[in-house]
């Protein structure tokens, strides 16, 4: 059972779209420092509940708990200001951006934000600009893309995407951090680098992450508990050796594709 | 000076108004995206303000102020219900907002003169007790002053993290609020500072020309603005003076045509088609301009 | 004075939303199919006015002849300008900025050379139109026409998108393209037809209210600020939903109109009802009347 102190809870949320349930009355938790999967098949409502929690949609019922705090209904922005950061699955740098930029926008707390004071107080946001950089160049250093710093998102890979997608959230200082599929698509020896990535992170600054992964090995290797999702409720939930060995998690992978060939 | 000194001197104090109206649509456009086809109702609501006070003596600084704020609260009072929707609905509202203040200005003949619009503005700068010339050349050092002084606020205002916001918005807004960023409030403040700008040309402009009318609305001169901010490059700060220079001399040039070869056209007529079809083929061939967009420099690096 | 007849009021509204339907009718189904509002589809709506009164007053073939060719005629330039235009700038990846701004250079353009070629004066249809009462209330056949017009035209659009194989497959072009295409049905000339069919319906309405009032350039921009507001308060891509608004709006202008007489305002303010509309749906209701009053589900945003 879950022993640790939970910074995000999630009471019986549902989300549905048209006459489709996404999220089906689900209840979890995700405890301090750890690092928690989300697995189930596509379409499963693992990204639905990562917008649930974000703020991207409003569960038409339950509530959501960060720290103690009801968050169900606020705003993305308000969200990532609680301490909530997100990557998505399908990078979405900004790409008329230098990487550099794409990070430092990413940080909190930015004086420059405010129009006055970029306009006529040029002085008092400069010096923590300054900053932001040295910060952001160290992640990118760590990611090995120290390289493209001033240059655009454009020239790099579909693996460096994902990094610099990677890179950005951890810039964001995060207390709870939601990765959707954070090394999807990318070649073995960046997925190690990837996780090995995260758990640094989450050992130097006590951060919580909450992963939707599909490779069951690395979930296996990084993860502290797991949540199995399926057709929008919550199937499974232990540690992985627990979710792994359980019988009941292959039979829900080929019962969707057994729903495929019958199309 | 020659006669076609002055006509071209003219033609430059104009662009130069024009390079501030398109100054600001490189905000509201380039920068962060936003379809403004208002632009000339803010151009307006700041002239006939002007107009209004400094015909009946108040003095020209506070007219411009009073413009600036009209036309700024203006722009905020329109991109509130917009600008939580969807893009393509800001175009319609703010189409359809320039028509109605077009509609209202042309009916309402007590304060606004009808369809005659407003005559006998005074000059703010007076240097035609001198000569004329130097009244002119008055007026461009004038508007190039101004132009300068607009235009480092908005490099200030686009080359500071509040500007990568702006293209942050202009390229993915649900990234840009899941980082933390109030997009809401970021549009209004553009929209906000955009109008005031225009509402400021447009009443110094008021007062170069000394009148102001109905015709100041129409969609046709908001295309105008449209073509300069598109042409120039609408993602730079110097696009728009680029795109004014441009715009002008081809319509200035192609009013000189048509009487040089004596064309059986109507020269408004022509320079509103030519227009037209120039912004469907910048739209399509050109659609990043001339001027290249830069890196967002918030610091010395 | 307009004397208060509250049954003439009533029918002046639905006079007056049925060219506001027929005006709206294209743009809504062209917004949805195509995701972007055509700016320029007001100029459909003279043009077809003007190819009636060649048709009918030049080429003395007579009005109804001459309102078929014209419909004809208008539907077909519209479908040209498609393939010329949008479809090269989707093609070349426009971005949907890029589309509604074209458009509007488009609409800009096409009224110049319209102003061009008929000159500032206004033409008059020879038709005759009788005019006769019915009870307290006066009508007269052209009127009259308008009405069973946008009855006859609603009728056909609902029946031609429930009923038959050609409009069902449209329907799921415009809700789903992507599903739409991997079953094979081919937009190409789907997008035609749509396109034909609201320069068609602008033409009508077009001829029709220039038959009431008199041809001028400027008819599509009369009616501008209303096409809008109707399509946005149906719900963009509803007929039922634009016929529905239609006749809100044209019996609210209706009210409005004797409203404002009577305080002794110009009638012309009743642009401000339409202004109104359009804000108050894009603020409570900004997918519209289609997302209550039908099943019909219009598309997320």
């Amino acid at each position: 059972m879950l022993d640790g102190e939970a910074v995000l809870e999630t009471r019986n949320v549902s989300l549905s779209f048209g006459g489709l349930k996404a999220v089906d009355d689900v209840s979890l938790r995700v405890d301090r420092s750890k690092i928690f999967g989300l697995i189930g098949p596509n379409g499963s409502g693992k990204t639905s509940l990562f917008n649930l929690i974000t703020g991207v949609y409003r569960p038409a019922s339950g509530r959501i708990i960060f720290e103690g705090r009801d968050i169900t209904g606020l705003q993305p922005h308000q969200i990532y200001r609680l301490g909530i950061v997100r990557s998505f699955q399908f990078p979405r740098v900004f790409f008329r951006m230098t990487l550099l930029d794409n990070l430092i926008f990413a940080a909190r707390g930015q004086l420059g934000d405010n129009p006055l004071i970029a306009v006529f107080m040029r002085w008092r946001f400069q010096r923590q600009e300054r900053q932001l950089i040295d910060r952001a160049l160290e992640i990118l250093e760590k990611l090995g893309l120290a390289g493209y710093a001033e240059r655009y998102p454009s020239e790099l890979s579909g693996g460096q995407l994902k990094l610099l997608e990677l890179g950005r959230a951890l810039m964001a200082e995060p207390k709870l951090l939601l990765l959707d599929e954070p090394a999807a698509g990318v070649s073995p020896i960046l997925v190690s680098k990837i996780f090995e990535t995260i758990s640094f992170f989450r050992d130097v600054t006590g951060l919580t992450v909450f992963v939707i992964e599909h490779r069951l090995n690395v979930v296996e290797e990084f993860t502290d508990w797991i949540y199995v999702m399926h057709r929008g409720h919550l199937y499974l939930s232990g540690t992985p050796s627990q979710v792994l060995a359980d019988k009941r998690l292959m039979s829900i992978y080929v019962a969707e594709e057994r729903v495929v060939d019958e199309t | 000076m020659t006669n076609i000194d002055l006509f071209i001197l003219d033609g430059l104090i104009t662009a130069g108004y024009f390079a501030i109206l398109a100054l600001s649509l490189n905000i509201e456009y380039g920068y962060s995206g936003l379809i403004d086809f208002g632009k000339a109702a803010f151009f307006a609501l700041g002239a006939y303000t002007s107009a209004i006070l400094t015909t009946n003596g108040f003095p020209a600084p506070l007219a411009v102020l009073m413009a600036m704020a009209v036309a700024g609260l203006g722009g905020l009072a329109i991109s509130i219900p917009a600008i939580r929707v969807r893009s393509d609905y800001l175009a319609i509202i703010t189409l359809v907002f320039a028509e109605t203040i077009r509609v209202i200005l042309k009916n309402e003949s007590w304060l606004a003169g009808g369809v005659l619009g407003i005559r006998g503005i005074p000059p703010m700068i007076d240097l035609r007790s001198i000569s004329y010339d130097t009244h002119l050349i008055g007026q461009a050092v004038f508007v190039l002053i101004l132009f300068t002084i607009f235009a480092t606020a908005g490099w200030l205002l686009t080359n500071s993290p509040f500007g990568r916001i702006l293209r942050a918005i202009r390229e993915d807004e649900l990234a840009s609020s899941v980082y933390g960023k109030n997009n809401t409030a970021a549009k209004a403040v553009v929209f906000g500072v955009a109008s005031a700008m225009a509402g400021a040309a447009g009443s110094f402009y008021s007062q170069y020309v000394g009148f102001v009318s109905p015709d100041l609305l129409i969609l046709a001169i908001t295309l105008q603005i449209w073509i300069m901010s598109i042409l120039g490059g609408p993602a730079t700060i110097l696009g728009g003076l680029a795109g004014a220079l441009l715009v002008t001399s081809i319509s200035r040039g192609t009013r000189i045509l048509k009487d040089f070869l004596n064309l059986p056209l109507d020269a408004n007529n022509l320079m509103f088609i030519l227009t037209g079809a120039l912004l469907v083929l910048v739209v399509t061939f050109k659609p990043t301009g001339i001027l290249k967009e830069g890196r967002v420099r918030s610091v010395r690096r | 004075m307009i004397e208060l007849s509250i049954l003439q009021t009533i029918t002046n509204g639905l006079i007056t939303g049925s060219i506001y339907f027929l005006a709206a009718v294209g743009l809504t189904l062209q917004y949805q199919l195509m995701k972007f509002p055509n700016l320029s589809h007001a100029e459909f709506f003279a043009i077809g006015a003007f190819l009636t009164y060649f048709f009918a007053d030049v080429i003395r073939i007579g009005f109804w002849p001459g309102l078929a060719l014209s419909m004809l005629l208008t539907g077909s330039l519209a479908s040209g300008i498609y393939l010329a235009v949008f479809r090269t700038l989707m093609i070349r990846g426009a971005s949907l900025l890029h589309l509604i701004i074209a458009s509007a250079g488009l609409g800009v353009m096409l009224r110049y050379l319209m102003w061009e070629i008929a000159g500032r004066k206004s033409y008059f249809f020879t038709q005759p139109f009788t005019p006769f009462d019915v009870g307290p209330v006066r009508l007269t056949t052209l009127w009259l026409a308008m009405i069973l017009a946008a009855v006859a035209a609603v009728t056909f659009m609902i029946l031609f998108l429930n009923k038959t194989r050609l409009g069902k497959a449209l329907r799921g072009l415009a809700s789903n393209p992507v599903l739409a295409r991997l079953s094979g049905i081919r937009s190409g000339i789907f997008i035609l037809l749509v396109w034909m069919l609201a320069g068609m319906m602008a033409a009508l309405g077009g001829t029709l209210r220039a038959a009431d009032t008199r041809i001028i350039p400027e008819l599509g921009v009369e009616v501008l600020i209303p096409m809008f507001a109707v399509s946005i308060l149906g719900g963009i891509g509803s007929v039922s939903g634009a016929f529905t608004a239609a006749y809100i709006l044209g019996l609210a202008e209706s009210f409005g109109v004797v409203a404002l007489s009577r305080l002794g305002l110009s009638t012309e303010y009743k642009a401000l009802i339409a202004f109104a509309v359009l804000v108050a749906t894009i603020i409570v209701l900004p997918t519209g009347l289609s997302s209550i009053i039908s099943k019909e589900r219009v598309r997320r945003d």
